[in-house]
C-alpha cells in the first residue's frame, strides 16, 4: 500500500510538469475549435436557411413563433410572463395612442368625465412598469385597469378608433382591449393565441433552428423598419430560400418611418431590390400576402383604387384584389427568370394556415434544394 | 466554399470575442475571478441590473454584435454621457454628433425610431438640454428590453458565463 502511493502522486504531477495551465487550455480551446468547425462544415452542407424578410409589421416575427409552435418546443412559463409584460405594454400604449388622437382629431368626450382616464393614463412612465417583475407587473397593469375600461368603452376613442388608418396603431389593440378583463387577472398567463398577437419590433437579425424529418432548418428573422434594413446584407450568405412577407391589408396605409409613403408601396420597393438581387440568382423565392383575414375585411369599406388606380376590377370582391396585388409584385421582376415565383395567401395568428402553407413552402424548397444539390 | 469559410471565422470570432468578460487563465489561478455567479445569475432579474454591471453591459454588447443590432446599446450609451455633460457649448456639439451618428435618416448607425419621436428630438436638439435626448433613449432601451435582453438570456454567451462561474464557485467551496 505504501509503494502503490507514490506512484499515484508521480501521475498527478505529469500534467503539471510538462504544461504550464496556459497551454492546457489552448489545447483544450484548439480541440473545441477543430470539433466546431468540423461539425459546423458537414452542418451547413445539409442546412436549409431561410430568410423571412418584408417591411416593418408583415407579420415575419409572427410566422417564427408559428414555426416556434408548430416544430418546436412550445413557450415555457419564463416566456410567457415575458409576452404578458409585452401585452401589457401594448394595452397602455394602444390607449394612449387613442387618447392623444382623439384630441388631436378633435373628436369630442362621448363621456366627459372620461378626460380624467385620458390624463391618468397619458401622465404614465411607461418605462417604470418594464422594469417591475411578475406580479408587479400585473398591480401596475390593474391600477389602469378601471381607466382603461372606460375608455375603451368612450365613444369619443370609438370614433378614433375608427380613423385609425390616419395614425399608428398596432392591429392587435382591439383584440387586446376587448379582452382587457382577462389580462387584467392575477394569474394571468396568455393564450397562444395571446403571444401570437403580442407585438414588440425586431432588432437586429437572429435566428431560430428546428429540425423537420431530420433535416436541418435555421430561420433567419430581421427587422423590417428601414433602418433595420442596412444591415440585412449580413445574413445573405448560403441562403436556400426566402419567404417575402408582405402585410397585404395596409394599402391604405403610411408608413411608421416617414408618415408619407404608401406601406405598400415601400413593400413593392423592397421586394424589387430582393427579387432582382443576383445573390439570389439561384435562391427560391416564396411570396406570403400576409393578413388575409384584415384584407378581407378591408376590401368591404376600402377602395384599392384611391391608392393603386392602375386597378381594374370589383374593388370590393377580395379575388380581384388579391390577384391585382400578385400581379404587383410580379411585374417588379426585371428579367425573364428561370425561378418561378411562389406565393401563398397567409394569415399568420392563424396556426392552421401557417401549417398547410409551410407544408407546400417546406416540399418547394426540399424539392428545389435537391435538385440544386444533384447540380453540385 | 470561401463565403463558408467566412461564415466559421464569424462565429471564431464571437468565440474570441468571449473571452473578454474572462481574466486570462493565468490570472484565474491565481486570483479571484471578477465576476461570480450571484452577479450573473441576477443579469436575468432585470435589464437594468444587466446594464449597472460592467461585465454584464459587455456581455450583451457583444451578443448584440452577433445579431448586428449594437448601435442600439452604442447611442444608449452615448445618451448617458451627454446627461452628465455640463457646459452648453459640449452640450450643443455632442448633441449635434449623437443626431448625425444615430438619429437622422440618413445616419450610418441609425436607430429603430418612428417618424414622430424622430422630430420632436430634432426639435429639441434645436435648443439641447440634459433632458433633450430622454424620450428617444427610453424608446431605444424598450425596444433593446422587448426584444434583444429576452434572446440574451437565452443565449449560449449567457448560459457558458453562468456555467463557468458555476463551476468556479464549486472549485472553491471544495
Amino acid at each position: 500500500m505504501a509503494d502503490f502511493l507514490p506512484s499515484r502522486t508521480a501521475i498527478v504531477c505529469i500534467p503539471n510538469c510538462l504544461l504550464s495551465s496556459g497551454e492546457i487550455d489552448q489545447i483544450r480551446k484548439s480541440k473545441e475549435i477543430d470539433k466546431s468547425l468540423s461539425r459546423e462544415k458537414t452542418y451547413v452542407k445539409k442546412l436549409v436557411k431561410i430568410l423571412l424578410l418584408g417591411a416593418g409589421e408583415s407579420g415575419k416575427s409572427t410566422f417564427l413563433k408559428q414555426m416556434r409552435i408548430i416544430h418546436g418546443q412550445d413557450f415555457d412559463q419564463r416566456a410567457k410572463e415575458e409576452f404578458r409584460a409585452t401585452i401589457y405594454s401594448n394595452v397602455i400604449k394602444g390607449v394612449r395612442v387613442l387618447v392623444d388622437a382623439r384630441e388631436k382629431l378633435h373628436i369630442p368626450w362621448g363621456n366627459p368625465e372620461n378626460q380624467a382616464h385620458g390624463e391618468t393614463v397619458m401622465a404614465f412612465d411607461t418605462r417604470s412598469s418594464l422594469m417591475a417583475k411578475g406580479m408587479m407587473e400585473t398591480k401596475v397593469f390593474l391600477n389602469f385597469l378601471p381607466a382603461i375600461r372606460a375608455l375603451w368603452q368612450d365613444s369619443g376613442i370609438q370614433n378614433a378608433y375608427d380613423r385609425r388608418r390616419e395614425f399608428q396603431l398596432g392591429e392587435s389593440v382591439k383584440y387586446f382591449l376587448d379582452n382587457v378583463d382577462k389580462l387584467g387577472q392575477l394569474d394571468y398567463l396568455p393564450s397562444q393565441k395571446d403571444i401570437l398577437l403580442a407585438r414588440k419590433p425586431t432588432k437586429g437579425i437572429h435566428e431560430y433552428e428546428f429540425e423537420i424529418k431530420n433535416v436541418p432548418f435555421k430561420m433567419v428573422d430581421v427587422g423590417g423598419q428601414r433602418s433595420e434594413r442596412k444591415r440585412w446584407f449580413e445574413c445573405f450568405d448560403s441562403v436556400t430560400s426566402i419567404l417575402f412577407l408582405v402585410s397585404s391589408s395596409e394599402y391604405d396605409q403610411v408608413l411608421m418611418e416617414d408618415r408619407q409613403t404608401n406601406r405598400l408601396t415601400e413593400s413593392l420597393n423592397i421586394f424589387e431590390t430582393i427579387v432582382n438581387n443576383r445573390v439570389f440568382a439561384n435562391v427560391s423565392i416564396i411570396l406570403f400576402l400576409n393578413k388575409t383575414d384584415l384584407l378581407e375585411d378591408k376590401v368591404k369599406t376600402v377602395n384599392i383604387k384611391d391608392y393603386f388606380s392602375e386597378f381594374t376590377g370589383e374593388p370590393h370582391n377580395l379575388q380581384d384584389v388579391q390577384k391585382f396585388l400578385v400581379e404587383c409584385f410580379r411585374n417588379k421582376r426585371r428579367e425573364q427568370q428561370q425561378k418561378p415565383l411562389y406565393h401563398h395567401f397567409t394569415t399568420a395568428i392563424n396556426t392552421e394556415n401557417i401549417r398547410l402553407v409551410f407544408r407546400d413552402v417546406k416540399d418547394t424548397i426540399l424539392h428545389d434544394n435537391l435538385k440544386q444539390l444533384m447540380l453540385q | 466554399m470561401k463565403t463558408r469559410l467566412g461564415c466559421l471565422s464569424n462565429k471564431s470570432d464571437s468565440c474570441s470575442d468571449f473571452s473578454e468578460f474572462l481574466p486570462p487563465a493565468q490570472e484565474r489561478t491565481t486570483r479571484c475571478l471578477k465576476l461570480s455567479n450571484d452577479e450573473v445569475t441576477r443579469w436575468a432579474d432585470s435589464f437594468d441590473i444587466l446594464l449597472s454591471n460592467k461585465y454584464g453591459l459587455a456581455a450583451f454588447r457583444t451578443f448584440l454584435k452577433t445579431e448586428f443590432s449594437d448601435e442600439n446599446i452604442e447611442f444608449w450609451l452615448a445618451c448617458e454621457d451627454y446627461k452628465k455633460i455640463k457646459s452648453p457649448a459640449k452640450m450643443m456639439s455632442k448633441a449635434n454628433k449623437i443626431y448625425k451618428e444615430f438619429i437622422d435618416v440618413h445616419a450610418p448607425r441609425e436607430v429603430n425610431i418612428d417618424h414622430r419621436t424622430r422630430e420632436e428630438t430634432k426639435n429639441r436638439l434645436l435648443e439641447p438640454t440634459p433632458h433633450s435626448l430622454n424620450e428617444v433613449q427610453a424608446k431605444v432601451y424598450s425596444l433593446m428590453e422587448k426584444d434583444s435582453y429576452p434572446r440574451f438570456i437565452r443565449s449560449k454567451i449567457y448560459q457558458d458565463l453562468l456555467n463557468r462561474t458555476q463551476i468556479y464557485c464549486q472549485r472553491k467551496s471544495v
